[in-house]
């Protein structure tokens, strides 16, 4: 993860540069960079495991891909999340944030989760209101993978 | 499009191109001779911007997606050459202000040429269209992505972090390749599809030469 601190000015998202002759003095939001640099939940889970969803989106207008996982247990409770972005800071941000939200909710719960929500608790700018965009698509990703996992499994 | 709007686009075009041909020296007054002169032909001041153009004219360069980077170059240096600020330090102060956001200008306008891929987003914004905001969900390509991603993280020797760069580098410079063709043929669609794949191979990019400097590699 250190070096993805090297990257934290480089987004150069495409929204960013329609406004030349500007020069950037946008910083982000201390809860932007309390989750950039102490990411909470990165890794991997089995992807095979029946009751793990994953959930991969990216963004082209930005170039960033986001990984998020989730275990869900028999009753249908989130018990673990974990992400793994390759972004700018407010995507990682984003989905940190994410993975911490949705451990511990069931899972129509979890569905609920604006990314309003996200973006206001990180105060993201308008420019930027796409990575949590991204994350929320992310979560919605995995708990379709779940779903999808589930009813097959059933049929069988 | 009615012929009479084709008329008028036409007139408008022409009485714009008149304008730009008369545009008088705010300074002293006088016909400037030629649209793309910097300087008043009879006191010497530093003329405006024309207005509209875009970054192309701007830099004096044809309009293309297969620009001559080298020849950029060289109009950049050119350019700012004689619009630096510094070089308006004794001038009056309108001509300072001038050359400030000239010379930004043209910095701006370098900068977004001289990359494939701002270049190819500029140039699909002259025509009206962007890259969509819309989340990617094909999950072959996006896996690829991902899986290349990682192995740039965890690349530890110089070989394995050169071999990425030296691939992934051709890689964009193929798309770079079909985004031209796309623009030739017009199919702004598939020049959509394309620069938005080449935007992640531009963020894998900026984490390989991320890597190099961290790892204090030499080339």
């Amino acid at each position: 993860m250190a070096f993805l601190v090297n990257n934290i000015r480089r987004c150069v998202c495409l929204k960013s540069f329609s406004t030349p002759n500007l020069v950037q003095t946008t910083s982000y939001h201390a809860n932007v960079i309390d989750h950039y640099e102490n990411p909470r939940n990165v890794g991997s889970l089995d992807k095979k495991d029946k009751n793990v969803g994953t959930g991969l989106v990216g963004a082209p207008a930005c170039g960033d891909v986001m990984k998020l996982q989730i275990r869900v247990d028999d009753q249908g409770k989130i018990i673990d999340a974990k992400f793994k972005t390759f972004g700018c800071g407010s995507a990682i941000a984003s989905s940190s944030l994410a993975t911490e939200w949705v451990k511990g909710k069931t899972v129509d719960e979890a569905l609920k989760l604006k990314n309003t929500d996200i973006a206001k608790e990180l105060s993201l700018p308008p420019v930027k209101l796409h990575c949590s965009m991204l994350a929320e698509d992310a979560i919605k990703a995995a708990l379709s993978d779940y779903r999808i996992k589930q009813q097959s499994g059933e049929k069988k | 499009m009615s012929v009479r709007s084709l008329f008028l686009n036409q007139f408008r075009k022409q009485s714009l191109f008149r304008q730009i041909r008369l545009a008088s020296c705010w300074s002293c007054g006088k016909d400037v001779q030629a649209s793309s002169a910097l300087f008043c032909g009879s006191c010497n001041a530093l003329q405006q911007p024309a207005k509209g153009d875009n970054y192309f004219k701007i830099m004096g360069v044809m309009e293309s997606y297969d620009l001559d980077e080298t020849e950029l170059a060289k109009k950049y240096k050119e350019l700012q050459k004689y619009l630096h600020p510094d070089k308006f330090a004794n001038r009056q102060q309108k001509e300072q202000e001038i050359s400030e956001k000239y010379s930004s200008l043209v910095n701006e306008a370098y900068k977004t040429l001289l990359e494939p891929l701002t270049r190819g987003i500029y140039m699909l914004r002259l025509r009206g269209k962007d890259i969509p905001e819309k989340t990617e969900v094909d999950q072959e390509f996006l896996m690829k992505i991902m899986e290349k991603n990682e192995e740039v993280e965890n690349a530890e020797t110089e070989k394995e972090i050169m071999d990425l760069n030296e691939e992934n580098k051709a890689q964009i410079k193929s798309l770079q390749k079909q985004v031209s063709k796309a623009f030739f043929d017009g199919d702004m669609q598939k020049v959509i599809k394309l620069l938005g794949v080449l935007k992640y191979y531009t963020s894998i990019d900026a984490q390989i030469q991320a890597s190099i400097r961290s790892k204090g590699i030499i080339r």
